[in-house]
């Protein structure tokens, strides 16, 4: 195979690629960055930036990073027939535009959640960020919020990559219980799990689901009239 | 007509206004005053979001946010030799790619230096530079055999680290790319 897929679970970013990979049908070999591979050393040693996912392309000895470009690259030389790109939109651009706002959150929910998960003493960003990052998820929720309220998909009726970037952040949220004041967010997330390609993404990041389970998603999930989290997670056999 | 609203001295405002000058275009620049609580409220009156530039444009979605967005935005406007986002897929797609490398990997320790000079900052640059230098030996421009946004983006970044640390010596192409970036017009304007 001549596409790796090098991916860190926890990252918003690399979520997204997995999706966009598994839409658009292309043949990859998806690459934790958690496990204990043999290539992973060496991969560490072409790449030794921070910054995931990596897809990396064996036949034309290219290395690509960052989900939206490595989307596009795929649609580019990959898999051309691929519609998450040409996805019939209002106007032109819009799936661009949604997905860079997409990608512009997900760092968002990354920081803060990063920020959270790390010990006190060690913060990664000052009070003034913490509170410009609070902000601005705010703001671009809402947003995502009104779109949604209009339309089956971000940018109208055609699943397009804006939607492979906007699904992992409101998995994200769902898992911390935050969808409960974004109804037309909740009824966007029930669409993913009638997605194979949703599913299959979960499967790969399983063990960021159980953190989630660990650290606040378990209690949380199973209480509330609808169907709970981590019952879903179990039928789609992801836990 | 089309507004960008920017701020003085700022990596993002820098390279939009320098595709502006580039592609010869019409657009109507309002300087923000951070220190301004007018031009605070004239802002907020536009859009809740706190990114900088923005485009307001004559059709939907009114506000372009994110740079690219504005780019391309802006590039369909000109005529195609000086549009500096190219509509072929490949080439479009070697803009994006490099427009994101250096948003991503130089752009924000460059930032961070500024702040504080953190020794990590310098440390990722150093792993940046070299693929910059690289890439620059096989042709004059970034991203493709001609100037585009992706030189944009990169000419007004290099400026800033070299009030940061010493780079030309040990980076001597990139630095003839700058040389050559700073004679063309639409650089001087800025």
């Amino acid at each position: 195979m001549s596409l790796d897929l090098w991916f860190h679970p926890l990252e918003i970013e690399s979520q997204a690629a997995l999706l966009a990979l598994f839409e658009s049908g292309t043949s990859f070999r998806p690459l934790s960055l958690e496990d204990d591979s043999p290539e992973r050393d060496a991969f560490l040693q072409i790449w030794p930036f921070s910054h995931y996912p990596v897809l990396v392309d064996h036949h034309w000895n290219d290395l690509i990073f960052g989900s939206s470009v490595i989307t596009e690259y795929v649609h580019v030389y990959q898999s051309p027939q691929s519609n998450l790109l040409l996805a019939q939109s209002e106007w032109a651009s819009a799936v661009w535009h949604w997905t860079r706002m997409m990608s512009g959150l997900g760092r968002v929910v990354s920081a803060l959640s990063r920020d959270e998960l790390k010990l006190k003493h060690q913060p990664t960003h000052t009070e003034q960020d913490q509170l410009r990052g609070l902000y601005l998820r705010d703001a671009l929720l809402e947003k995502l919020e009104q779109q949604l309220s209009e339309r089956n998909w971000v940018t109208g009726d055609d699943f397009s990559m804006a939607d492979c970037h906007a699904a992992p952040i409101v998995f994200s949220l769902e898992a911390q219980k935050m969808l409960g004041d974004f109804p037309s967010l909740q009824r966007y997330l029930d669409q993913f799990w009638e997605r194979k390609a949703f599913v299959r993404m979960l499967g790969l990041v399983n063990r960021r689901l159980f953190r989630y389970r660990q650290l606040r998603g378990a209690e949380a999930a199973e209480e509330g009239g609808r169907p709970a989290l981590i019952d879903r997670l179990r039928r789609a056999k992801v836990l | 007509m089309m507004k960008l609203w920017y701020l003085k001295e700022h990596d993002t405002s820098l390279a939009i206004r320098l595709l502006i000058y580039e592609s010869e275009l019409e657009v109507e620049e309002r300087l923000l005053d951070p220190e301004s609580a007018l031009d605070q409220d004239a802002f907020r009156q536009i859009t809740n979001l706190p990114n900088i530039p923005i485009l307001q444009i004559p059709e939907a979605p009114g506000i372009l946010h994110a740079v690219m967005d504005i780019a391309e935005y802006l590039s369909r406007q000109a005529p195609p030799e000086r549009q500096m986002v190219p509509t072929d897929p490949e080439a479009g797609f070697q803009v994006r790619r490099w427009v994101y490398f250096t948003g991503t990997l130089l752009s924000p320790p460059i930032s961070r230096a500024r702040r504080g000079a953190e020794a990590t900052s310098y440390a990722t640059l150093t792993l940046a530079l070299p693929r910059l230098e690289a890439c620059l030996r096989d042709r004059d421009h970034v991203a493709d055999d001609r100037f585009t946004f992706a030189d944009c983006v990169l000419a007004v970044l290099l400026p800033v680290l070299s009030k940061l640390v010493e780079w030309r010596r040990e980076y001597p192409t990139l630095a003839e790319y700058l040389e050559r970036i700073r004679q063309r017009p639409a650089f001087q304007r800025l």
